[in-house]
Order: structure tokens, then C-alpha cells, then sequence
């Protein structure tokens, strides 16, 4: 536990010059459009899409991960009152 | 060391003589083999003429789809009598049954290996005979790191459900390396301008060492998954 | 450890959100353009890939021969993950390949091994979900051995021309390239601590359940 609150705060310290570092860096470098004139395919809506994939990927397993973990802990509790309605051994805490 | 090897030979020799009394097991998969070739042949061949460089794929697809059946039938034999468990108690090493298995895996792999090599030779004009020898070692190492892998996980599978299915799902990922080596060294030794032997031992060499690597793996693992 | 998992959550969430703040800032590769931007979170997801897969391996081989509970949790939690973040790699993968070499898909050896073990830990779900009993030590050794076979089909599919940008790029980052990649990097790392330790939760709750399902049972 200790070892994972040390590591958070490393990471943490370590970010922070990151983020200030990555501001410092130049504006938008300026692409002669006439360069890339020959590329027939937009990249922005697929740099776009691609990141869309990401976000939905990620969103959709958070949400999988809740609703199986929230029909767990449903099942658990509906255990847990049967275990104590009916007489007999003690009911576990876990 | 040598009472392993015995009790595997054993356990090999029992199922050759199950195999050799009935004839089920090579006789579908070998009618299966050919099937795939057929198939595949069907579906490459234009114009009376198959594309070129296609042989050693279709060879190597007709020996893992019916390695899969093979290994499959092999175990089902075992679980529908349940001899597995009694050949686990058997007062004999674990790895010796594994060895065993894989001994009659690779036998009946072979047989329909060494039907379907000159079976492909001839539908797609190939200079089997040429270089006969090293393609039978490069099929016989192939067969070997499938089986490697395949014994072990259709031997795990006996007990779970869907086992028919999960076998090729697990095993044809698992086993990329063998296709691709075997692919590759077979079409180097049947180029139609001499074998190329120089690229077909840098594939043997992938072989092998796949081969070592998961039979050691295999060998060491097979106790602990075997363990109910 | 409930708190340190939604910290790293939150982390990574906020750090996913000021990503595309960082990507943009980041200087336009030369001769690939807008469409190299895809790299920030392309590869930071395959880094977490390979990770997770040797996780989910070695905690197989662990669970193995020593049977210990907790490395089958892992095992599976990060056997998962694999497919998670060998879903972002592969989709992401061919948008970026269909601008900068004019296809979707090259049979080469970076894109083969990651569609390999990604279909290796697909049938290490299929094998868990519908193995049925004892599927737990079945799986793990399917992750040992998709875990051992990484070089073989690396080596195998290498022998064949690659066209793939190497793994030299990432050290020879331009500077403000490198800030955001590694600013994706951590945010994707972060990302995978909080999945990891919110599925291997989920597991042990499950095997709770099965427990108390197993003492109803038995009375």
C-alpha cells in the first residue's frame, strides 16, 4: 500500500514538468498545403475517428466492468438475506 | 528415465493397436484431409491451373485441420471410457502419459501426412519426389510442435464443455509459428528451380526450436494441469 | 486500496482528456502529417498489450504450481485487459495504415503478432466463459504458452520484409513529440493499474459469491 502512495506521488511529480515541458514546445507548425495536396484521404476525421474508437472502447469496458460488478454485489446481498433468514449457523462477514 | 520412455511406449503402443484393430481415426481423418485439399483446390484453381506457390499452404492446412480432428477423436476415445483418469493413476510418471499421447498423436499425424504430401504433389504438379527427404523432416518436425501443443490442450480439454470447438480456437493461434515455418520450408524445397535449401534451414531452425520450446513447456506444465 | 483505484482512474481519465490538448500541441511528422497524431495512443496501448499479456502469463504459471488463488484473479483480470487494449491497437492500427501506406492491413510481423495474441487471449476468455469446471488451470496455461510463443511468432513473421516504423522511433522522438507520447504513456499505464485492480476486485468478489453460494449448498 505505502509502495503504491510513493509511486502515485512519483508519478505525479514526475507529470507535472511534462505537461510544463510539452507548453513550451512551438505552436502549430504551419504544413504548406500544397505539399500535401496530393493526399486525397482527410486525416483530421480519421485521427478523430481513431481517437473516437479509443474513448469508446475504454467508456464501454468501465461500463461492463460496473454492471458485472454491480450484479455481483446484487447476487451477494440477495444470498446474504437468505443466509440470514434462515436459522443456523452464524451468517459470514466477509 | 528409461521407465518413462517405456511406460509412454506403452501407452503409444495401446493406442496403435486400438487405431490399428478399427481404422477410425485415420481413416476419417485422412478422407478429411483430403477433403480440404479438394476444397481448397477448388476454390484456387482457375482456369485448370493453380496459382503458383499454393501447394505447400494447401498441404500445410489439410495437416493442422485434420491434426485438430486426429487429437480430438484420440481423447474423446479416452474420455468416453474415462481411461484418461485411470491411465493418471497409473503408478507411472505424468509425463510418460503425456509422452505417450503425443507419440500416437504424431503416429497418426504422420500416416495422413504421408498420404496427403504425395496426394498434393500430384493435384498441383509438384516435385515431391525431388526432395522427398527433406520435406518428410520438415513435415515431421511440424507435426511434432503441433502435436507438442495439441496433446497438451486437447488432453486439458477432456473435461470441459464445448471442447470440439475450443480445441481449434486455442490451438491454430497458438501454433502461427508451426504454419508459417513449415509453409515457408516446404515451398523453398518444392521451388520448381531446385530446392532452396538455404531458406528452408533457416525455417527447419524455427521448427526446432519451437519444437524444444514447448515440449519442455508442455512436459513441465502437463502435471499441474492435469491435477483435478 | 478501493481509494488508490479510482485515483488512478481519475488520473488517467483526466489525463486522457487533456491528451488530445497534448497531441495537438505536438509538432506534424514530416512526411506522414496529421494522420502520425494516431501514434499517441496507438502505441502507449500496444506497450499496455504486451504488458498485460505477460502478466496474465506469468500469473498463470504462478497459479500453476503453486495454486494460489489470487495469481488465477490476475491472470484472468489481465488476460482481459488484453483484449481491451488489443482491440484499441487493432482498430486504431488500420486507420493509420490505410493513410500512410495506402491499405488497411500488411501482413507484417508488428501487426501479426498483435492480431495472434490477441486472438490467443480471445480463446483464453472463450476457453473461461465456457470451458466450464476446471477451466481456471486450462487457462492459465494457455496464457504461459501465448506468453512463450510472443517470440516464435515474432521471429517467424520478422523473416518477412516489415514495413512497419520500427521501435527505434520511440528513443529518437523530437522533443514535443516525446512529452505528449510519454504523457500518453503514463495515462495509459495509469488506466491499466485502475482496470487491472477493478477486475481482479470483481474476481474476488465472484469467488466470494461462489463461496457463500457453495456454503448454502452445502447446508
Amino acid at each position: 500500500m505505502q509502495i503504491l502512495k510513493t509511486a502515485a506521488a512519483l508519478l505525479c511529480a514526475a507529470l507535472a514538468p511534462a505537461v510544463l515541458l510539452a507548453q513550451q514546445t512551438d505552436d502549430f507548425v504551419p504544413v504548406d498545403p500544397a505539399e500535401h495536396g496530393l493526399e486525397q484521404l482527410p486525416a483530421a476525421p480519421m485521427v478523430m475517428a481513431a481517437y473516437a474508437i479509443v474513448w469508446l472502447i475504454l467508456i464501454g469496458y468501465v461500463w461492463s466492468l460496473r454492471r458485472r460488478q454491480a450484479r455481483v454485489e446484487l447476487e451477494m446481498a440477495a444470498l446474504r438475506s437468505r443466509i440470514n433468514e434462515r436459522p443456523g449457523p452464524e451468517p459470514r462477514q466477509p | 528415465m528409461s521407465a518413462v520412455l517405456r511406460a509412454a511406449w506403452l501407452i503409444a503402443r495401446k493406442d496403435f493397436t486400438i487405431e490399428a484393430r478399427s481404422r477410425e481415426i485415420i481413416a476419417t481423418a485422412t478422407f478429411f484431409a483430403v477433403a480440404c485439399v479438394l476444397v481448397f483446390g477448388f476454390s484456387l484453381v482457375t482456369e485448370g491451373r493453380a496459382p503458383e506457390g499454393v501447394a505447400a499452404g494447401v498441404l500445410w492446412i489439410g495437416i493442422a485441420f485434420s491434426g485438430t480432428l486426429s487429437l480430438g477423436r484420440l481423447f474423446e476415445r479416452e474420455r468416453a471410457h474415462d481411461t484418461l483418469r485411470t491411465l493418471l493413476l497409473a503408478p507411472i510418471e505424468r509425463p510418460a502419459v503425456y509422452l505417450g499421447k503425443l507419440l500416437g498423436v504424431i503416429m497418426l499425424m504422420s500416416a495422413v501426412g504421408a498420404l496427403l504430401l504425395p496426394f498434393t504433389g500430384f493435384l498441383f504438379d509438384q516435385a515431391v519426389i525431388r526432395s522427398f527427404p527433406g520435406l518428410a523432416a520438415v513435415i515431421l518436425l511440424g507435426i511434432t510442435g503441433y502435436a507438442a501443443v495439441g496433446t497438451l490442450f486437447a488432453a486439458m480439454l477432456g473435461r470441459s464443455r464445448s471442447r470440439d470447438v475450443l480445441l481449434p480456437v486455442l490451438l491454430y493461434p497458438m501454433t502461427v509459428p508451426v504454419l508459417i515455418a513449415g509453409v515457408r520450408a516446404t515451398s523453398a524445397l518444392l521451388e520448381p528451380a531446385g530446392s532452396d535449401w538455404e531458406t528452408a534451414r533457416l525455417w527447419i531452425g524455427v521448427l526446432v526450436a519451437f519444437d524444444a520450446v514447448f515440449l519442455t513447456l508442455a512436459l513441465w506444465t502437463f502435471e499441474a494441469v492435469m491435477e483435478e | 486500496m478501493k481509494m488508490m483505484m479510482n485515483l488512478a482512474l481519475l488520473a488517467a481519465a483526466l489525463m486522457f482528456a487533456a491528451a488530445p490538448w497534448m497531441i495537438m500541441r505536438a509538432p506534424q511528422e514530416a512526411t506522414m502529417g496529421l494522420i502520425q497524431k494516431i501514434f499517441y495512443f496507438h502505441v502507449p496501448a500496444a506497450f499496455v498489450m504486451f504488458i498485460t499479456a505477460f502478466v496474465s502469463g506469468i500469473a498463470g504459471g504462478v497459479y500453476l504450481f503453486r495454486r494460489s488463488a489470487r495469481a488465477d484473479r490476475i491472470s484472468a483480470a489481465a488476460g482481459e485487459l488484453v483484449v481491451i487494449f488489443g482491440a484499441i491497437v487493432l482498430l486504431t492500427g488500420p486507420i493509420w495504415a490505410r493513410k500512410a501506406w495506402g491499405v488497411w492491413w500488411q501482413w507484417d510481423a508488428r501487426l501479426t503478432i498483435t492480431l495472434v495474441m490477441w486472438l490467443i487471449f480471445v480463446a483464453f476468455l472463450l476457453l473461461r466463459k465456457y470451458g466450464g469446471p476446471g477451466s481456471e488451470t486450462l487457462s492459465s496455461a494457455v496464457a504461459l504458452f501465448g506468453m512463450a510463443n510472443v517470440p516464435f511468432v515474432y521471429w517467424s513473421v520478422n523473416i518477412w520484409r516489415t514495413v512497419h516504423p520500427s521501435t527505434n522511433v520511440v528513443p529518437s522522438l523530437q522533443p514535443g513529440m516525446r512529452e505528449a507520447f510519454w504523457f500518453c504513456v503514463v495515462a495509459y499505464l495509469l488506466l491499466y493499474a485502475a482496470f487491472l485492480a477493478a477486475r481482479v476486485k470483481l474476481e474476488e468478489q465472484r469467488g466470494a459469491l461462489d463461496e457463500l453460494h457453495f456454503e448454502i449448498g452445502a447446508d
